[in-house]
């Protein structure tokens, strides 16, 4: 397992599975849309319901992101494993990215809907803060010049973070609030029709497999900073070189991610 | 009948499509910005076993 979490056998791995990641996702995703578009429209919403294939996968995907950053800070903290905040603050601007989606299509989804293209409800005003989260994480990362010290107080910001999800997650059931009720994760199974659903599903797998591909990509780039870093460093003190093949494809164990 | 609401579902589309559209050339971008910096810095660097210009081996031997 350890051995999977070296940088060098990540940036290996990666190499190889971000393809089939790629083909993977624009499938899942091109099915899921073909799916959407052909889908009856809805009842009471008309075709306006087409919005809920980007909103809802962008909602789940902003609350799984940051459960993702959330185990990743634990590894920082815990372990002290360097991929573990690569891959943290790799994410955060990936969440960032899928909460103002959600957001906005949220919005675009509202004003026809309900009249009103924003209300202070909990779970609107639960998920900006989830938005504001993020950027106050990158902005945290852009602000101390200390990788090390960076990563340890990004992760106690995220883990205090935390608390945000399940308030996302049962605001609808705690509050009265305009935004419907769970509708698909749900005890006694999805309230919506089939034809609506298995798009639906398809687009939020897809969209998962989405967020995989950018979030390897991301941890990459990360990976590939930090060896920048450390040539330039290595270059001012007049240190002599390893070869670019190793340090583009890396296989050595002193390839790891320093800070 | 013309859907209505038409201007809102294509505004949610093309705003999805430029972020996540800009996620993946933005760091498609930087990685080949990364390599292209990471070839040009090594190069720069003394190799293994050479001598800077006062007779030191800059390995460390």
């Amino acid at each position: 397992m350890w051995s999977f979490a070296n940088p060098s056998v990540f940036l290996r791995l990666t190499s190889r599975a971000l393809p089939w990641l790629s083909g993977l996702t624009v499938v899942l995703i091109a099915v899921g849309l073909y799916g959407a578009f052909r889908s009856p429209a809805d009842y009471q919403q008309g075709e306006t319901v087409k919005i809920m294939y980007l909103h809802v996968p962008a909602a789940w995907l902003s609350m799984l992101i940051y459960g993702v950053m959330a185990a990743a800070a634990l590894g920082t903290l815990v372990w002290r494993h360097p991929l573990a905040d690569a891959a943290q603050k790799a994410a955060a601007p990936i969440g960032a990215g899928f909460t103002f989606i959600c957001l906005v299509t949220g919005s675009l989804w509202g004003k026809p809907m309900w009249g009103t293209w924003w209300v202070w409800d909990a779970r609107l005003t639960s998920v900006l803060v989830l938005f504001l989260i993020y950027l106050g994480l990158i902005a945290l990362w852009q602000t101390i010049d200390d990788a090390g010290k960076a990563a340890r107080a990004a992760a106690v910001l995220t883990l205090v973070g935390v608390v945000n999800l399940p308030i996302i997650k049962f605001s609808v059931d705690w509050w009265n609030t305009l935004h419907q009720p769970a509708s698909v994760f749900r005890i006694g199974g999805p309230t919506i029709d089939a034809s609506m659903l298995w798009p639906l599903l398809t687009m939020a797998l897809g969209s998962t497999l989405l967020f995989v591909t950018l979030h390897l990509m991301a941890i990459r780039n990360e990976i590939l900073r930090r060896r920048l870093r450390r040539m330039a460093l290595r270059l001012a003190m007049g240190e002599p070189k390893p070869s670019v093949a190793r340090l583009l494809e890396p296989t050595g164990p002193d390839a790891a991610v320093q800070h | 009948m013309p859907e209505p609401h038409f201007g809102f579902i294509l505004s949610a589309f093309a705003i999805t499509i430029a972020v996540v559209g800009g996620m993946v050339i933005s760091l498609l971008l930087e990685h080949r910005r990364l390599k292209a910096d990471l070839t040009q810095i090594s190069a720069k660097l003394p190799a293994s076993g050479e001598q800077d210009q006062g007779g030191r081996k800059l390995d460390g031997e």
